[in-house]
């Protein structure tokens, strides 16, 4: 997933450990860029979510070790930021990002669903074995 | 960080929590609900007045509280903007009485 970036383009790089309690540092690292860039309080909170879910999901798919670390590219392209939350873990399939089934709610698996419909843009690459990378993009609103 | 203030009465049990529930905070939730006498319990209401963030492990721990009280009526009350949102677009405030 190659980033066509303008020469503006500003990248910024946190590799957080395998650690639950460091996801709140994604959230809050997420919070200054979106705020810098002029996105609103609502979209900001719609994007702390979204990163939440990715490092939440990066940790429950990674090799099952609190060492393991992971990243979180915040990219901010133009009037769009995008977010990659990389990790080396197993992969999994992307078997369904369905709606929940309100009739039989299940305790997980809302992750990937909360995302698509927070974010305009996601694009998960997961291989067995090599990793997950899930790309998130929202746009300044005009 | 999460705190979380059980108050029992009777058949009616209020859980007022306070801060933000994810992955990291989600297991105090999950054990406070664990440790509650349950047998007596019919109603439950979570007072989110002060809950600041809830993401889908949080969302996650209430729907595992409505299976283990099927019988009880559970309600969410006072929910910020943004914690009502993410019930909406997951259908949950459908399965929950919101107040």
């Amino acid at each position: 997933m190659d980033v066509l970036t303008k020469d503006d383009a500003v990248k910024v790089t946190l590799t957080l450990p395998g650690n639950p309690e460091y996801v709140s540092v994604a959230r809050l690292t997420l919070s200054g860029i979106a705020n810098r860039m002029g996105f609103s309080v609502d979209a900001i909170e719609d994007l702390k979510v979204a990163v939440s879910e990715a490092c939440t999901n990066a940790m429950k798919h990674g090799r099952g070790k609190n060492s393991e670390n992971y990243m979180v590219n915040y990219i901010v392209n133009h009037e769009k930021l995008i977010i990659d939350v990389c990790d080396n873990g197993v992969g999994f399939q992307m078997d369904s990002i369905a709606a929940p089934d309100l009739k039989n709610p299940k305790e997980s698996g809302l992750g990937l669903y909360i995302i698509k419909t927070l974010m305009d843009e996601v694009e998960v690459k997961s291989e067995k074995n090599s990793g997950t990378v899930i790309r998130m993009i929202k746009k300044l609103e005009e | 960080m999460l705190s979380i203030v059980v108050n029992e009465d009777k058949d009616r049990l209020k859980v007022t929590l306070v801060g933000e529930v994810d992955i990291y905070t989600v297991d105090m939730l999950k054990d406070k609900m664990d440790s509650v006498d349950s047998t007596e319990v019919r109603d439950i209401i979570f007072d989110m007045e002060k809950l600041d963030y809830i993401d889908s492990t949080g969302l996650g721990a209430l729907i595992g509280v409505k299976g283990k009280y099927p019988g009880s009526v559970i309600k969410v009350a006072n929910m910020k903007s943004n914690v009502a949102r993410l019930f909406d677009i997951t259908g949950l405030s459908k399965i929950f009485v919101i107040e």
